[in-house]
This record gives structure tokens, sequence and C-alpha cells, in this order.
């Protein structure tokens, strides 16, 4: 496994994020809070775990989400999955 | 003595329009919403028609919740829930939500989620299934949602009949009001065929018309060269409240629902009895229900699916249950014009009784040309008509035997 390029998390995930809580990506930045700031409940943060898997082929582990507070935060554990 | 309870808000989405005055305008005027529906084509249907709810988007009902969480069925029953309620409470005041209940009726609501989300299931096993596949495709979603929607917190659930569904969901509704656990309720039902899955099974059970050059032809209730029934989908809601509630908060009463009638053929799991004595017995009930006389039944919004079984049966039942009185009567299909939307089409069949109570005009029965062997009633097939309607029925029937027939009468 290798780190994620930033450049993905920082164009990409924020498209993503942006999608599900129906904002824009410019309205995101790393510090974005996704609780507190999104609204984001339990079963958002699994569903976004899904779609960064399905959608950029990185791979954020559902037991880690509990210290996942920040759109930074994820960029820092995501991991490439093996194909 | 028992509480009445009337309709003051009503919600469709259908076929001929997404919302009532569209609904009820495209059903006086006679014309069918049957069109081509080439999905059914690619799925290798016999049956190659329908009638499905055109130009829909979720996102501009207006609705607090994120719709694209939804599936289909739910989504349009959110949206008729919606338009009743705006319809019965337009300043949104006068309501205890901890009083108002949400029964919504259907027959697969949204099992066709299933569809998206059995190959990736198979594919990746636990890993390709979407968590909101739990709230996309339980059975109470329609319900819940309106609930969550609206912040009803009286009871709130889904019930299964088949193609009785609506009908069931508007009866228990109307039990919950009497009994006091409620002051106000949503009813209805919601079906889609956004996935053919439905039909394709409808289809090998060789229950679906194939009269696929001639769409708006296709669905021809009592008629002698019916054959079969059209698929269909969309979702009615309507609005049930104590009438003293209505009166307090000087609401608009379109009719009262007076009674309902649930019944059981126990016999066969497809075919209705021919006889149609439990039809009958749903309509019986009903009246009984509603303190009313058969003579005094004016309209009957017929089950009337252009099946070869159900329309003999039907006409069988209405002789039984009105006698004498049943020639009289003047009995629409709305199927005839909307295709059959299963478990929301008896909520469908009652929005438009309660407009033509209110009315005082019946929407004709098309496709009629050639009454069948059996099918000796009136009607309507010349077009929309005026008529007094101090009383009307609403029958449904469903796959499993069920019967409910719902009465629906003028406030004075």
């Amino acid at each position: 496994m290798i780190a994620v390029n930033a450049d993905v998390i920082d164009r990409q995930l924020r498209a993503i994020v942006a999608y599900q809580f129906r904002t824009v990506p410019d309205a995101l930045s790393p510090e974005t809070r996704l609780r507190e700031d999104l609204g984001a409940d339990s079963l958002d943060l699994v569903e976004l775990v899904q779609a960064l898997e399905d959608e950029l082929g990185i791979s954020v582990g559902e037991e880690s989400l509990a210290d996942v507070r920040t759109l930074a935060d994820i960029a820092r554990i995501a991991t490439w999955v093996e194909p | 003595m028992t509480a009445a309870v009337v309709v003051t808000g009503l919600g469709a989405v259908t076929a001929a329009g997404n919302d009532v005055a569209t609904t009820w305008a495209h059903l006086l005027a006679g014309r069918s919403a049957v069109r081509s529906l080439p999905r059914l084509a690619e799925a290798g249907c016999r049956s190659r028609i329908g009638a499905e709810v055109r130009d829909f988007d979720p996102e501009t009902m207006g609705a607090r919740q994120d719709v694209r969480q939804m599936g289909r069925c739910t989504q349009l029953a959110l949206a008729a829930a919606l338009e009743a309620w705006r319809d019965a409470v337009p300043t949104g005041m006068g309501v205890d939500g901890t009083r108002a209940a949400v029964v919504v009726g259907t027959a697969f609501g949204d099992a066709a989620e299933t569809c998206a989300q059995v190959p990736p299931f198979l594919e990746r096993g636990r890993r390709g299934v979407r968590p909101r596949y739990v709230t996309r495709v339980m059975a109470n979603a329609p319900a819940a949602r309106i609930s969550i929607e609206l912040g009803f917190g009286g009871p709130s659930f889904t019930v299964g009949s088949a193609c009785a569904g609506g009908g069931h969901a508007v009866a228990l509704a109307l039990g919950l009001i009497r009994s006091g656990a409620v002051d106000v309720a949503i009813a209805g039902g919601a079906e889609e065929i956004g996935c053919a899955l439905a039909p394709a099974a409808f289809d090998a059970l060789h229950a679906l018309s194939t009269r696929n050059d001639e769409p708006e032809r296709a669905s021809r209730p009592f008629d002698r060269t019916r054959d079969g029934f059209v698929i269909a989908e969309g979702a009615a809601m309507v609005v049930l409240e104590r009438r003293d509630h209505a009166r307090r908060r000087s609401a608009r009463i379109y009719a009262r629902l007076a009674g309902s009638g649930m019944t059981s053929e126990a016999q066969h799991v497809v075919a209705p009895d021919p006889a149609g004595a439990g039809a009958a017995r749903a309509m019986a009930a009903a009246l009984g229900d509603a303190g009313r006389d058969a003579g005094e039944v004016a309209h009957v919004n017929a089950h009337g699916t252009s099946t070869t079984l159900n329309d003999p049966m039907e006409t069988r039942a209405l002789h039984l249950a009105l006698g004498p009185h049943a020639p009289r009567v003047a009995v629409s299909a709305t199927k005839s014009m909307l295709g059959h939307a299963l478990g929301a089409a008896p909520a469908i069949g009652l929005v438009v009784t309660v407009l033509a109570v209110h009315h005082g005009i019946v929407h004709p029965t098309i496709n009629l040309e050639d009454p069948d062997d059996g099918c000796d009633l009136d009607y309507v097939p010349e077009g929309a008509r005026r008529v007094d309607v101090p009383l009307a029925l609403v029958n449904a029937f469903g796959f499993g035997g069920h019967c409910v027939s719902l009465a629906v009468a003028r406030d004075e």
C-alpha cells in the first residue's frame, strides 16, 4: 500500500463529499468537519467510505471511522486498495 | 357513536399527471395514459406497454430529506403525501403532530432496490452492499419518510396486501382515527415500475395485455376483447381527519370517509372467486360500517382491471351487494386510463371518487366498445357524466384473495 497523492484528495475527495452532502467542492476545505459542519451521521460516514473505495480505489478502514473528524483526517488515513 | 371522519387533503402522482388537478382533468377528458414501454421489450416481456409516471423530478417536491436516499416508490409516496398535506393544511398550522398517523399500502414497495444491490453483492459480498440498502428497501420506508418529513409522531407503518394495499391503508387509518388514537392521518398507496422485475413477473403469469400496437386501447375493463391488465405506477394519498377537528380549524372538507369493509376470499392465491362472494361481502361490510343502504349508492369506482377473471367477477359481486339497485349505479374503471398501479391503485381510485362526490361528476370507463357476457352494468362508456353522488364505493382486490371496499359520502 502507498500513500494517496495529495492532489487526488484535494480534488476528488472534495467532489465526492460535496455530492454526498449536497454542497459544492469550493465550500469544502481540509478543515471541514464531517459531523459538525456537514451534519454527517454514522450511516453517512460508512457510505462515504464505500464511495471512496468504489470511485477512487482508496480504502479507509471502517474501524478507524471513529477517529475521522475532518476531510484532512480522511486523506491522512486513506490507502490505495491492493488490486 | 362513531366519530365522523372526513377527507381534507388529496395528493396524487400518476401516469396522467404529477398532481391531482392534472390527473383529474385527464380522466374527465377520457384519455388513456398508457404508452409503449421499451424497458419491458428489452426485458423480453410479451407485454411492452405500461402507464409510467413521466417527468417526475423528486428534487422539486421541496422535501427536507435527501430524496436521493429513497427508492422510487418512496419518492412517489412522499410527493403525493406532501401534495395532500399542503392541500389540507396550507398554513401548516393547527395540527398536533403527535396525534397524526401515516399508513401506506404497497404491493412491492421498493423491492426493486434489491435488483440494483444483488449484482455487487454477488461479486463482492458484504463489501458490495450499500449500508443504505436497508433504509431504501425496507417495506416501511414510504411510511417512515412521510412521518419524518411531516413530523407525525403517531403510529406509522406500511401494509402489504398486493393490489388492495392502498385500500387497507385507508381502512386502517380510518380505524385509528375512530379509536381515538389520533386526530389526523395520511393514508394511501404507492408503487413503482422503474425496474422491470415486477412487470416481468406479471408478464410471466400471463396477466398483462399484449395489445402492444394500440397502447391507448389496451386497458379495456368489461370489454369482450380485453386481454389482461396494463402495468402502471404512481402514488396517491389522502388526509383523513376527525370531522370536529377539521371544523375547528376551518378546513375544507371534500367528503366523508363513511366506512370500510375488509374481507378475504380464503380460496386461491391468484384466481378470484368467480362467484364474487368475498368482494360482495367487502362492499356490504363497507355499507354496514357506514350505516347506509345499498339504495343510496350512486357511483362505484371499480377495481376493473381488464383481466378476463376480474371484470365479470366484480360485476357479479356488485349485483350481490347492491341487489336491484346495481343497474342504476354509475360504475367507472380508472384503470381503463391509468392502467393498474397495483398497491397504489386503491388510493388513486379513492382520490378520484372523493372528487366525484365533491364535484358531482364521474369519469368514464374508456375502451368499452362491446361489453362482455356477464358485464351488464352501467360502466359510463360514453364520457364523463354529471351524477349526484351522495354515496360511492371504491373497490380494491389483491392477489391472495384480499378484498377492500371504501364508502365515500357527501358530507352533510
